[in-house]
């Protein structure tokens, strides 16, 4: 499958941008480096792929194959060599899970939470009412949480303010850089369990970066399998919603599972030949 | 109280040391006994309009000019702490024009500080403008160059944050790099008052039209008086006890939580 380019659901052939009204990013031709010492390493050479409105994407691949570059290029905070990001229905609010949480550990979880908020001049209630309101979006109880700080947080519930934070500004599309990493297995499947909760209430659309294929397959509508050099394979997961735990048990969930988890091992067993 | 008890023992036990170094030194050495130079203190009343060498013209001239080494030292730090942080804020805030503010820094830096004394002496013939503009263009470079050097280290992903929550560069340098630079700041402002005194010292010890403790040591050096040295680094010592916890302070840590209960 070497080769095989990321098709979107409208049949726009690689190369080709056409406004459509469902499409809230187009991605053409995307090429990026990064210096490694005294060479730059190619990181995608001519990537392309399209985000549908509504949708939940998941990008799986090999470590370095560029799924975190690729949130970066389309948060704004790293700049492609060439190709182009186009969005066509106007630039949507972004709203992004980094890595590492990205909250203020010297303020309290509302003061985080209702920073937005304090960015476009409200109120100290106005501000705490909103993050007890996102608390609660992320299962998380505002009388025990909204006044500690993150420090005072486990791993689980910082992912899940850190979470609440990416959606506080009410944004279009969601980027969200290995939600459930670092966690452990019970916690991985509540936090899977809220954000297909949260994806459906607010009707977001979700490029979510993952190393765990069962949830990828999970969560999305569509996976893309990433490669080395930019190649991607598509995989639609076509399974009715909303989604619980036997879903996983369901024979059409395994066979999706087992089919991404082989393309995925085939291209790393392919990468690794000398 | 407290402070000022510690003082005193600290000044009587460098006392304490210095006769023991008078009594045990060769004669031809010139240590003299610290009771000796204690009774130097009317010697400074030549430096006064008084009109004649008493003691209590002597203290009021110690006391005047400890007091005009002191302003001097804070007004310079003040305005070096304020003017460094500007030059910092200007690297993290025009990212467009960061080359200007980092070029300056590092072009300063290669300056060695006393030589700007010289400079300012000329253009501030009296000399009290040289001496703090000296120290504030020392705490500045300080200041500045802490920010510069710390801009690296800033939590990026919170930086981005602060963008998509719809921020601008103000907002990412007041609640991002401001907070999280905060300690090193405060770390690099303790240098700087301990430095305060050093600095002011170089600053009236070349300038010495200009009066201050240092004019004093650059007076009791070139007669070779050594009880007025004496007298002088005593007051120096009891100065830069006194200084440094008062401005640390002033620079309260901010209340970052570290504990972690995960």
């Amino acid at each position: 499958m070497r080769g095989a380019r990321c098709r979107n659901r409208n049949n726009n052939r690689p190369g080709e941008v056409k406004p459509n009204g469902t499409s809230v990013v187009e991605v053409r031709s995307l090429a990026f480096s990064r210096p490694t010492g005294s060479v730059r390493r190619e990181i995608f050479t001519d990537f392309d792929c399209d985000i549908n409105a509504g949708e939940f994407v998941c990008l799986v691949g090999p470590s370095g194959c560029g799924k975190s570059t690729l949130v970066g290029l389309l948060s704004g905070a790293l700049m492609p060599a060439k190709g182009i990001i186009n969005f066509p229905n106007g630039k949507p609010r972004l709203g992004v899970q980094f890595q590492a949480d990205a909250l203020f550990p010297w303020r309290h979880i509302w003061s985080n939470l209702g920073y937005a908020l304090e960015i476009r001049g409200h109120g100290k209630e106005a501000r705490r009412a909103h993050a007890a309101r996102l608390c609660e979006l992320v299962e998380l109880d505002p009388i025990t949480f909204l006044d500690r700080y993150p420090g005072e947080l486990s791993g689980g519930e910082c992912r899940r303010v850190s979470l609440a934070m990416a959606i506080s500004a009410n944004p279009d599309l969601l980027l969200i850089d290995e939600a459930t990493g670092n966690l452990d297995w019970l916690t991985r499947r509540n936090m899977q369990q809220m954000l297909q909760k949260l994806c459906a209430e607010r009707k977001l659309t979700v490029l979510a970066v993952t190393h765990d294929v069962e949830e990828a397959v999970w969560l999305s509508d569509r996976i893309l399998v990433m490669q080395h050099g930019g190649d991607t394979k598509e995989f639609i997961i076509d399974l009715a919603r909303p989604r619980d735990e036997a879903t996983r048990k369901n024979p059409a969930f395994i066979e999706k599972v087992a089919q991404v988890a082989a393309h995925l091992s085939a291209t790393q067993q392919r990468e690794a030949r000398p | 109280m407290n402070r000022c008890l510690s003082i005193l023992w600290k000044t009587a036990a460098i006392g304490f040391v210095w006769e023991l170094l008078a009594i045990f030194s060769p004669a031809q050495s010139g240590v003299p006994h610290f009771w000796n130079a204690a009774t130097s203190i009317d010697s400074f009343a030549r430096f006064g309009n008084f009109s004649g060498n008493t003691l209590a013209a002597g203290v009021k001239v110690l006391i005047g000019e400890s007091m005009r080494t002191l302003i001097r030292a804070l007004l310079g730090m003040g305005l070096g702490a304020v003017g460094g942080y500007a030059l910092g804020a200007a690297v993290l805030m025009l990212p467009g024009w960061q080359a200007v503010p980092v070029k300056a820094i590092a072009s300063l830096r290669a300056v060695p500080p006393l030589a700007l004394v010289f400079l300012l002496v000329f253009l501030s013939p009296r000399g009290e403008g040289a001496t703090v503009a000296y120290i504030a263009i020392c705490v500045a470079l300080l200041v500045s160059g802490t920010l510069h050097d710390t801009r690296h280290y800033l939590p990026e992903p919170l930086l981005q944050q602060v963008r998509h929550l719809g921020g601008k560069r103000w907002h990412q340098l007041k609640d991002v790099a401001a907070p999280a630079m905060w300690d090193q700041t405060r770390q690099t402002c303790a240098w700087a008052c301990q430095l305060l005194l050093p600095l002011s010292f170089g600053a009236e010890l070349i300038n010495s039209q200009s009066g201050g403790l240092g004019a004093l040591g650059y007076q009791a050096f070139l007669y070779a008086n050594l009880p007025q040295l004496m007298i002088l680094a005593v007051i120096y010592i009891a100065l830069g006890q006194f200084i440094t916890p008062f401005v640390s302070h002033l620079i309260t840590p901010h209340p970052i939580p570290t504990h972690s209960t995960s």
